[in-house]
């Protein structure tokens, strides 16, 4: 049993270092040249049409404003809609947004499951039984949360299924990661929807085990089913970061720090102070007209040699 | 799906021969009165050109890659890719835009939520090669084999056991100047991946590192422009005349005399023109100059080397490049003193200048860059000069180019100016950020060598001219003129090309022109028509 415990602890662990490395990994980029993409949307009121402060003359005399209330509707809607997929692929989004939609539900049961335990650890409610109002209200909302999520998964997955085992456009591009991405999740869906109808206790089981493995007391687990989930979630926790799956984490950066960045470089700033360091990085490109070795500032401010020979 | 040579993705790097035919009978049809309209017939190359250059992917060379001799020869090439391909991904080399990149190579899922938006893919008739996807897929699986050495069994698992060999890059590097830039593929994609900036970044691995480029961007671009001043060869003194030139014609076509300022030390404004203006539509320039005299401003232009063509062609294939010209522009407004620089029309003078060199420039050299856009609007609506808007009173739609609009979200004053000052305004579908490119971006307006121009007045103008027959269908009798207004230098190089391939004046009385252009023809002061009617 002990063995299913470690197994948890590792999964739960690589899963965050490979994920918080990623993250890393995209916010430690030097920064980089403006490559915004209009509607920007914290563009105040201009976010309707698309417009930026460059529609008024001598906008740099002063700082732009940014409406961050409409960059988080914006992202919201995004995320919990998928709009884009919405506006662009409506055959896409009839499957792809209760795919997400579900997968949402599911984890925010998994979050509900652990803060119902950390109350626990606080004796503010009960896990075990059910017996006052805030236990039935944490209870209740996990059984609605996980089976409308599973539901809803189950639909979107077959759906993306079929579409990409069918539609030529997904066909030429398929790989069996594409695939087992999906199956995996599918697999998981039914392993935990036959756990949760046979089992009707299971629930309970997986708040005592997250507590288990908080508080370190690993207990004996007997259901057979529940440890084939606890098993399946963490090799896909292990799966997961590996994949492109993690456009989950990847789409804050290029929403945030592409698509709508478009901060003005003004002297003096902290952006200005960037830029310099960037450009005293050194330029290894081989063409002749690089000028391997500079910096990019010295290639930059140099005519490349073909030309400097010709004015000498 | 059209092509048959390829089952997969890896069959890209497998295909002995020329991977697609293209055939005009397959692009999508055009509305009346185009609707038996018969393309000509695809130019092909030589046969001396088919031998000696690489022209595998679909018939066309814009790169005029010579096909290498030996074996040994093809490895120093694809290990030359290599070493320039982890520089694409490296921080030193690659800060300029590493962070959008890696973000776009990495978290794609294939949702194919770009596909039908990129106007070039959909008019082509669904060429596989063309889909926005496709260029960005190849690249990764060849990242995931040769950069990241993944497990045999793992590039089983993502499709990453293909074959790199020179056929692949000399496809790619084609490839890469099939995509307009446009990036209408990003602006659609839910999780943000941009496939126009990958094309841009293999056409930077091609420039940077194997010195591929395309030569009227390249040695008859940026290089002539840092050479002579300008991406045309003018140099200061030739430029003299031209002005000279200019400034006859102004008098004698409008009664007006102007004496363009030129290096005035102080001045609030330098004015920066694509030199394209100049040549071929000078009648821009005198619009601008009328304008500016007329309402009073403190302008100048520069004839100084580095500061009368804001072309800047290294903002669609070489970093190096659009550093040089943009850090020459910002040199002539220091030696100026001016309080800001402000650009023509010219959509990616626009972007190069003002987004991009943001973060480019420090210290002092960050000098005020405006749009022309919003001045004018100030000036049309100051009421420093009067308007008859009945002197425009023909159809008239607007073009937006995609560097001043869906890259820079300048959306509103072209359309406040017009929706004022011309009665039968009206839009095109889709317009404004979500607008189609004219064809020509990313430099396929000057490319004319061998038979690239068919590819462009074919198949990548067709998508504007539909949208630009549709938005004049209830007038489209040649007898009324009608009037796009395309506030670019490019898409107007586009439009000249493009409507005189379709034949479009005769058939259905359509000219293109700027903004300024129609500015000037609406104003009281001005006893004859601005405006020429004819296609030039």
């Amino acid at each position: 049993m002990i063995i299913l415990y470690l197994f948890s602890y590792l999964s739960i662990l690589l899963f965050l270092v490979m994920v918080i490395s990623k993250i890393f990994k995209y916010a430690n980029t030097p920064v980089h040249v403006r490559w915004e993409l209009y509607p920007v949307a914290h563009e105040p009121k201009r976010n309707k049409y698309g417009g930026s402060h460059y529609e008024e003359e001598g906008f740099w005399k002063h700082k732009a404003k940014k409406n961050h209330l409409a960059e988080l509707w914006a992202m919201f809607e995004e995320i919990v809609f998928l709009k884009g997929v919405y506006l662009h692929n409506k055959k896409l989004w009839y499957f792809s947004f209760p795919f997400h939609l579900g997968l949402y539900l599911i984890t925010t049961t998994f979050m509900l499951i652990v803060l119902s335990v950390i109350l626990n650890l606080f004796s503010l409610i009960n896990i075990s039984v059910i017996q006052n109002p805030v236990d039935y209200i944490f209870h209740y909302l996990t059984v609605l949360f996980v089976y409308a999520g599973l539901i809803l998964t189950f639909i979107g997955c077959i759906g993306l299924l079929i579409q990409r085992a069918t539609d030529k456009k997904f066909k030429f591009y398929n790989t069996p990661m594409d695939y087992i991405n999906l199956l995996f999740i599918l697999v998981l869906v039914i392993s935990i929807s036959i756990t949760l109808v046979f089992s009707n206790s299971s629930l309970i089981l997986s708040k005592e085990f997250v507590k288990n493995l908080i508080t370190f007391n690993w207990v004996d687990i007997k259901d057979v089913l529940f440890i084939l989930n606890v098993l399946l979630i963490s090799l896909f926790l292990l799966y997961f970061p590996i994949t492109r799956m993690m456009h989950l984490f990847a789409k804050y950066f290029t929403y945030h720090d592409v698509r709508w960045e478009d901060e003005q470089n003004v002297r003096g700033s902290k952006l200005e102070k960037k830029v310099k360091e960037a450009l005293n990085f050194g330029v290894s490109w081989s063409a002749p007209h690089m000028q391997t070795g500079k910096t990019w500032a010295e290639v930059a401010t140099t005519f490349p040699p073909e030309i400097e020979n010709e004015k000498r | 799906m059209k092509n048959d040579k390829m089952k997969s993705i890896k069959d890209f790097t497998k295909v002995n021969g020329q991977i697609v035919e293209l055939n005009p009978e397959d692009f999508i049809k055009l509305p009346h009165p185009y609707e038996d309209w018969v393309d000509p017939p695809i130019k092909q190359l030589t046969e001396d050109q088919k031998k000696r250059l690489e022209h595998s992917l679909d018939g066309f060379s814009v790169l005029g890659l010579p096909k290498p001799q030996t074996d040994e020869e093809k490895e120093k090439l694809v290990a030359k890719f290599l070493s320039g391909l982890k520089k694409l991904l490296s921080k030193e080399d690659n800060w300029i835009l590493l962070q959008p990149l890696l973000l776009s190579m990495e978290n794609c899922v294939k949702c194919q939520t770009c596909s039908d938006e990129c106007p070039i893919y959909t008019s082509s008739g669904r060429e596989e090669i063309y889909r926005p996807i496709f260029r960005g897929e190849v690249l990764r699986r060849i990242v995931n084999k040769y950069l990241n050495h993944e497990s045999k069994f793992h590039q089983k698992l993502t499709g990453s056991d293909i074959d790199l060999n020179w056929e692949t890059i000399a496809r790619l590097a084609e490839l890469s100047y099939r995509c307009t830039l446009c990036r209408r593929c990003a602006q659609a994609c839910p999780i943000g991946i941009d496939n126009g900036l990958i094309s841009r970044e293999i056409r930077k691995l091609m420039s940077q590192e194997l010195g591929f480029a395309a030569e009227e961007l390249h040695n008859s671009g940026s290089m002539k422009q840092l050479k002579t001043g300008s991406s045309t060869g003018t140099n200061p003194t030739a430029l003299l005349d031209i002005i000279e030139f200019i400034e006859e014609d102004l008098k004698d076509l409008t009664g007006i005399e102007i004496k363009m300022p030129l290096n005035k030390k102080g001045a609030d404004v330098l004015l920066i023109h694509n030199f394209g203006e100049f040549l071929s539509w000078p009648e821009n320039i005198m619009a601008f100059a009328i304008i500016f005299e007329k309402a009073g401003i403190n302008w100048t232009m520069s004839s100084e080397m580095g500061g009368y063509d804001s072309v800047n062609y290294g903002l669609w294939y070489d970093d190096a490049q659009l550093a040089r010209v943009a850090l020459e522009h910002i040199r002539i407004a220091k030696e100026l003193g001016v309080n800001r620089i402000v650009m023509g029309e010219c959509g990616h003078a626009h972007k190069a200048l003002m987004p991009i060199a943001d973060r480019i420039l420090v210290d002092d050299s960050i000098v005020p860059r405006e749009s022309a856009f919003p001045l004018l609007e100030e000036i049309v609506f100051s009421g420093k000069i009067k308007f008859d808007p009945s002197k425009n009173n023909f159809p008239v739609t607007l073009h937006d180019p995609c560097n001043a609009v869906r890259a820079m979200g300048i959306v509103e004053p072209q359309r406040h100016i017009l929706k004022y000052l011309c009665p039968q305004f009206r839009e095109m579908e889709p317009h404004g950020v979500n607008n189609y490119c004219c064809g020509g971006g990313s430099g396929f307006a000057i490319m004319q060598g061998k038979n690239f121009p068919d590819w462009r007045n074919g198949l990548s103008f067709r998508p504007k001219f539909k949208q630009i027959l549709d938005a004049f269908q209830d007038e489209i009798d040649p007898s009324i003129y009608k009037y796009v207004c395309s506030p670019c230098s490019n898409c107007k190089g586009t439009f000249r090309d493009g409507l005189t391939y379709f034949n479009a004046f005769e058939k259905a009385g359509i000219i293109y022109g700027g903004l300024v252009e129609l500015i000037v023809n609406a104003m009281v002061d001005l006893e004859k028509p601005f405006i020429e009617w004819e296609l030039k």
